[in-house]
């Protein structure tokens, strides 16, 4: 298999476009579904995607087989998203008020509801009710700025350390705690209200 | 800062007490808070389960369907075949 792909990275490497493609093929569903989550949009990830194994195909010579062909590729792909969601229009970040908790003046949540645990049932949704609690969680990435979903999607899915993200989007390790805390928070909010059976 | 905090300004930092980017007396009275509310506990719980629901729902290795998998083959093809064409001509 390995001596199969390192077969596969030379002739794409040498100009073979139909080893590449049989190359990246694949992993089309791991890079695909990698700047879905990021970008939220199918039409938009399938052009980042492209962007992403262009990308890949202009640096496949510069490839020195350090580390697994689709770790290298993979990162193309998360920059080739980030890229794309820097240049589109941005969400308005004011939205995201309305999808936080509220409290009462002395800092209690007014709904009782709120105040259950959410995540136990939700672990029970999993196993029985797995596609209509990923349509939620979707539906709650989907809802949140782009600066609080790429937090969000780094962090919590893909396992980026605060610093690394930081550097990444240029800007401060607070910004990051702040932008993952509303973004959890948020889906929270819409899971919860799912969960226990209300409509978000 | 009061002595007890309300649940509003826990809530509002459990990320921050996660990370360990509180200073100690905060640190303190937040996980003070949180082992006598029962809230604050659902929605500290709720946080640190999200990491977890989020990767099992939204895996990477859900299969594309084929159509996509050819259009996106069929585009990149095309591409590499322009480009090929540009740099030979």
């Amino acid at each position: 298999m390995i001596d199969q792909e390192q077969d596969l990275i030379a002739r794409a490497s040498a100009g073979d476009s139909d080893a590449f493609g049989e190359l990246v093929k694949p992993h089309l569903p791991l890079f695909y579904h990698s700047i879905l989550r990021i970008l939220g949009d199918p039409a938009d990830a399938e052009d980042a995607l492209q962007e992403a194994l262009l990308g890949i195909h202009r640096d496949l010579p510069t490839f020195e087989g350090r580390s697994r062909f689709t770790s290298w590729a993979y990162r193309i792909c998360v920059n080739a998203a980030l890229m794309l969601c820097r240049s589109r229009a941005r969400r308005r970040e004011e939205a995201m008020e309305a999808r936080l908790p509220s409290y009462d003046e002395s800092g209690l949540r007014a709904e009782a509801e709120a105040n259950l645990d959410w995540s136990v049932e939700a672990e029970a949704h999993l196993l029985s009710e797995r596609e209509e609690l990923r349509t939620h969680m979707l539906a709650a990435l989907n809802e949140l700025p782009d600066s609080h979903r790429v937090v969000f999607v780094l962090k919590d899915l893909e396992d980026w350390d605060t610093g690394q993200i930081a550097r990444t989007l240029d800007v401060a390790p607070a910004a990051v705690r702040q932008r993952l805390h509303r973004a959890r928070m948020a889906i929270q909010e819409r899971l919860r209200a799912y969960v226990h059976g209300r409509r978000p | 800062m009061k002595l007890l905090p309300t649940c509003q300004e826990v809530q509002e930092h459990l990320t921050d007490l996660d990370e360990g980017a509180l200073p100690l007396p905060r640190v303190l009275a937040y996980r003070f808070h949180l082992l006598i509310c029962k809230a604050c506990q659902a929605t500290y719980r709720g946080l640190r389960a999200l990491p977890i629901l989020g990767k099992a729902l939204l895996s990477e290795h859900e299969p594309l369907p084929e159509d996509r998998t050819d259009r996106i083959m069929a585009r990149l093809m095309k591409s590499l075949k322009h480009e090929g064409s540009c740099h030979h001509g």
